[in-house]
């Protein structure tokens, strides 16, 4: 692969995986190899973070789909080699959380994916992408439990701000999806949320605290959307922007 | 280090803090690296001293590498890769 042609995006936004029991299995431990390294990139490198975990998910019984899509990773790799993470100097030290979900996302349990990241002024500080353990049953669902996940690392980065002599309260919490915002806020909309664990309430009790609050953001700036979709060249680009995913070496394209 | 007055994170134990009055200095361990970011001169050189006496220091500069992870350290920022 080392000679292999650069391509835009390390995932094609018509990519559905799944199963593929029908497919050409591949051998298992070259695979695994693959995704073990690729997970250890993710460490440094936020845009393979979503696609690297959706190709983890087959570690079992890989096929050639599965193979295949782990290649483009591969490809795109190539093309990016000198991408990198973004730290400016002085910068404001607000802290901002991200969450996003897609719903139902995965093709063989129909359980959603949770993504979220944190910004500290507009440096990328803390990423995340993982499918969630139990199934939601609605959008609003989905977008809460992801808006948990986020309150969850919010705290603990929260503490890890205060113990440099940084307080901080009432760190928002962008979340697109206006009814999980309501539903953390005060208990209403039964028949959307009547399956939801009660575990996922930790978030109320944390907008209530005062420690978090979450905010409506528009689609646009959603910027934990790299985290739980394949997106089009434009979008991904924009959003690694953003993010202050960069090369410094030329602009990314 | 907290014989010497480093505090330690609350979640984080391997992250040291010491801070007098406007100055801080944190010292990050993982195994046998090191990393360390202060605002204040003479606690960097204190905090030097001590960690030569007790241990033999190979390589104390600027960072350009921690864990595999390349970093850059420019005029307005820093860059890792």
């Amino acid at each position: 692969m080392d000679q292999c042609k650069a391509i835009n995006t390390p995932i094609s936004t018509s990519c559905q995986l799944d199963q593929d029991n029908a497919g050409k299995s591949v051998d298992q431990s070259k695979y695994r190899g693959l995704i073990g390294s690729l997970l250890y990139l993710t460490a440094r490198r936020p845009d393979i973070m979503f696609v690297v975990c959706l190709c983890a998910r087959y570690q079992f019984d890989p096929m050639e789909s599965h193979y295949n899509v782990a290649k483009r990773i591969l490809k795109y790799l190539q093309g990016t080699k000198d991408v990198g993470l973004w730290y400016p100097n002085n910068v404001s030290l607000n802290l901002t959380g991200f969450s996003n979900s897609d719903f139902a996302g995965c093709k063989v349990d129909r359980k959603s994916t949770s993504g979220t990241c944190h910004m500290l002024g507009s440096s990328l500080i803390s990423w995340h992408c993982k499918k969630q353990v139990r199934v939601a049953l609605s959008t609003t669902e989905a977008e809460y439990i992801a808006a948990g996940s986020c309150c969850a690392q919010t705290l603990w980065l929260r503490q890890q701000l205060s113990d440099f002599g940084i307080l901080l309260n009432k760190i928002p919490i962008n979340c697109d999806n206006t009814s999980a915002i309501n539903l953390s806020k005060i208990p209403v909309m039964h028949s959307r949320t009547k399956y939801i664990e009660i575990r996922h309430n930790f978030l109320r009790e944390h907008i209530t605290n005062g420690t978090c609050d979450i905010k409506f953001i528009g689609n646009e700036f959603q910027l934990a959307n790299l985290f739980t979709k394949p997106l089009a060249k434009d979008r991904f680009y924009f959003l690694l922007n953003e993010l202050g995913i960069i090369s410094l070496n030329c602009p990314l394209q | 280090m907290l014989s010497q007055g480093y505090d330690r994170g609350t979640y984080d134990k391997t992250l040291f803090i010491k801070k007098k009055r406007e100055d801080i200095i944190l010292v990050q361990v993982y195994v046998d690296d090191i990393i360390f970011g202060f605002t204040n001169e003479e606690m960097c050189e204190t905090f030097v001293e001590v960690m030569k006496s007790e241990f033999e220091m190979s390589m104390l500069r600027e960072m350009n590498f921690f864990l595999r992870l390349q970093v850059k350290q420019l005029k307005d920022g820093i860059f890792i890769n």
